[in-house]
């Protein structure tokens, strides 16, 4: 009797472990692994064409963080981003959750368009907008020109160049806020809504009392991955602006890869990237901090 | 359970014997072949592979393409991964680098001093470091404008046609601001005088720059003799007057634009155009417009950079007789004049002009008579991928309004500490 229920048991360890492993194993061998391996290269002078390996201890780290203005630029231009990108998406991104939970016909085609950026690939929307962008090409100047508006570098004015990366990315990315804001919405029971509007509750007294604090867990979700997220932009001005014009779309992922792969300092590149890591790690943390403290209080 | 575990067992089982009936049957080598996703290079290349493949029936090979942007990068991780192509196609310039860093194989051996006088000196130069042969020429290169021949007919000017009459930049920026149509006067033209498929590279726009400084001046040289600086070479006086023409271009006299769009000059939306040779193969696609070629405009002196691709065997390739043996076949004689043909390119051997009297003939004529007067390789430095990098930057950045000065000083404090790692 004993030994059936072991066996059995023990059966639904290996099948779980048989769903679990794959991922398991790919996490490991293309996350972990690569991240144990930056943090060790990180201490080295390591050139990514030679096989040569000098040992710094903490001389990157400290060059980086004393000397390197460019990096310290990129931290300047990635922090305004995320924070421009987490407010506008979610609150877009929240907007359109309660557009679309209404139940109009053909609600689900509307839906289904908001999304349809997010499964597209990064690189051939970042192209498509390029062109979009195009200061005499594109289809936005052409449109603007309707309007009487001179056209715009959009990308090679420093002053437009960073917010037209960003109204693209929140454009492309604001369907999975969405989808997520609305799973949200729709896990709170309409029966709150009507005993607020017999107790005299206006529309927006409803929204700060009932919507508002049932969404937390959902916010939350959301603001902690568009932060993460932000911090690693990367595709979009890599194929936009390569970091210009004059520097006002370096961001810090961006600045990784170019001293990696043009200057072939992948040392130094290693520590960047560790910062990096431990700076979304602390962010994270703390925002998933603030976000509790507010349920609890 | 015991299906999925037969299955998995089964799969496994077919995975081990499918390898030793691989090898058993293979004698032959595979060969990996990294090279550039552009055409007309693809159609030549895979023409000359083709007739390789056939010639050695035991030897296959795979060949791999990725854009310009990319080409670098792919060498640099598959070199890191220990896992390099054997045959790659490199920038020449690079050659320096990659030889640098052990990166490539040493030629030397599989070619005679007989087999080596054929190729263009300033190529062979290109393709050696400290005296060894690590890279071969697949063509050279010379940069001429292309013009629009209604659009300059419309504007009564007649373009010169002989180096001895070239245009300076100033001339020529007057019959630009001619032939560039902004009918509503919004600083946005229907078209642009002037577009540059290479984009603010050092590549071309550098050409400016050099012109402007007599041979074995500081701006001329851009890079101190040793290799170990640029400060006086990069902020010279004579970098700074072009650097400024430069940008004026762009954002004073509006002739050229900041962003091109994919052909522009043959889609009618810009009146010349700098493109080497290549772009007289390129106006096959084109038949509806009427083009002809002028010498590049210059400042003091005719200059044109010179260099282009060249094929290179990794260090580390387990094949290296096959991987020699098809690099000599992809610049032999034979296929030095098939690439030629197909892409229209200024060959890199000497005998391949003897057999293509095309390029005595205008317009191929003044592209090779650019190269032998007027070519002069880039500065040879292994830090060359990190001179050139910053170099672009700082040409896209002052043709996009950055003060000139500040950039330049910038760049010069930036290559400096890179040129203090070789």
């Amino acid at each position: 009797m004993k030994l059936t229920r072991l066996t059995r048991r023990h059966k639904t360890y290996f099948t779980a472990a048989l769903f679990v492993t794959p991922v398991v194993l790919g996490i490991t061998l293309f996350k972990i692994v690569p991240i144990i391996s930056a943090l060790r290269v990180s201490f080295f002078d390591y050139n990514l064409l030679s096989e040569m390996k000098t040992y710094l201890g903490l001389e990157n780290y400290r060059l980086a963080v004393l000397y390197d203005t460019r990096f310290h630029h990129s931290l300047l231009v990635t922090l305004v981003f995320a924070v421009c990108k987490v407010a506008i998406q979610v609150a877009l991104g929240l907007a359109l959750a309660m557009v679309v939970r209404q139940k109009i016909t053909g609600i689900g085609a509307v839906r289904s368009m908001i999304f349809v950026p997010v499964v597209t690939s990064m690189v051939v929307v970042a192209t498509v907008w390029n062109l979009i962008y195009h200061p005499t090409e594109g289809v936005l100047n052409s449109i603007l020109s309707l309007f009487g508006v001179p056209p715009k570098g959009f990308l090679i004015n420093p002053r437009y160049a960073l917010p037209s990366v960003l109204a693209m990315t929140v454009w492309k990315d604001v369907g999975f806020t969405m989808i997520i804001l609305l799973s949200g919405l729709q896990s709170i029971p309409e029966t709150y809504y009507e005993a607020a509007a017999i107790d005299g509750a206006s529309k927006i007294q409803s929204f700060r009392h009932i919507t508002l604090p049932l969404l937390r867990p959902a916010l939350m979700y959301v603001i902690v991955t568009i932060t993460v997220f932000s911090f690693q932009v990367f595709t979009p001005v890599y194929i936009m602006t390569q970091g210009g014009p004059l520097d006002s779309t370096r961001v810090v992922a961006y600045n990784i890869y170019e001293n990696a792969f043009v200057y072939m300092k992948m040392g130094y590149a290693s520590a960047l990237s560790v910062m990096l890591f431990a700076i979304i790690l602390v962010i994270s943390l703390v925002q998933m901090r603030i976000v509790r403290g507010g349920e609890s209080a | 359970m015991k299906r999925i575990v037969a299955v998995t067992a089964m799969v496994l089982l077919l995975c081990l014997t499918g390898v030793p009936v691989a090898r058993a049957q293979g004698k032959n080598v595979e060969l990996r072949f990294l090279s550039l996703m552009r055409e007309p290079n693809i159609t030549a290349e895979d023409t000359i592979i083709k007739k390789f493949e056939e010639k050695h029936p035991n030897i296959k090979v795979s060949v791999e393409r990725v854009p310009f942007n990319e080409l670098f990068r792919k060498i640099a991780t598959a070199v890191a991964s220990g896992d390099p192509p054997d045959v790659m196609l490199i920038d020449g310039p690079l050659t320096s680098s990659y030889a640098f860093h052990g990166v490539l194989l040493p030629l030397n051996k599989y070619y005679s001093a007989d087999d080596l006088s054929d190729f263009l000196p300033s190529s062979l130069m290109e393709g050696t470091y400290k005296g060894t042969l690590y890279s071969v020429p697949q063509s050279q290169a010379a940069l001429a404008l292309f013009y629009n021949t209604e659009m300059f007919k419309k504007a009564g000017i007649q373009p010169p046609k002989d180096l001895a009459e070239a245009w300076t930049w100033p001339v020529a920026l007057e019959m630009l601001k001619k032939v560039t149509v902004d009918s509503n006067n919004d600083g946005n033209p229907e078209v642009w005088g002037i577009s540059d498929p290479y984009e603010h590279s050092f590549f071309s726009a550098g050409q400016l720059i050099r012109s402007n400084a007599a041979p074995g001046s500081p701006a001329f040289e851009l890079l101190s003799d040793d290799g170990t600086t640029v400060s006086g070479y990069l902020d010279a006086p004579e970098v700074i007057e072009a650097m400024q023409f430069y940008q004026d271009m762009h954002l004073k006299w509006k002739v050229k634009p900041q962003k091109e769009t994919q052909d522009m000059f043959w889609n009618g939306k810009s009146a010349t155009m700098i493109r080497s040779a290549i772009g007289v193969g390129i106006a096959k696609n084109y038949p509806n417009i009427s083009w002809s070629v002028t010498p590049l405009p210059y400042f003091k002196i005719g200059f044109t950079h010179s260099g282009a691709f060249h094929y290179a065997v990794a260090a580390k390739t387990k094949h290296p007789d096959e991987a020699a043996l098809l690099l000599k076949f992809l610049v032999d004689k034979e296929n030095a004049v098939t690439y030629s043909q197909i892409t229209a390119s200024l060959p890199a051997r000497k005998s391949a002009y003897a057999r293509l009297p095309v390029y005595d003939a205008f317009p191929l004529s003044l592209f090779r008579q650019t190269l032998a007067q007027w070519g002069h390789p880039r500065p040879r430095t292994p830090a060359y991928r990190e001179y050139e990098s910053i170099l672009t930057e700082t040409i896209r950045n002052i043709a996009q309004g950055a003060d000139v000065r500040a950039s330049l000083k910038s760049a010069v404090a930036r290559i400096n500490m890179e040129l203090k790692k070789y």
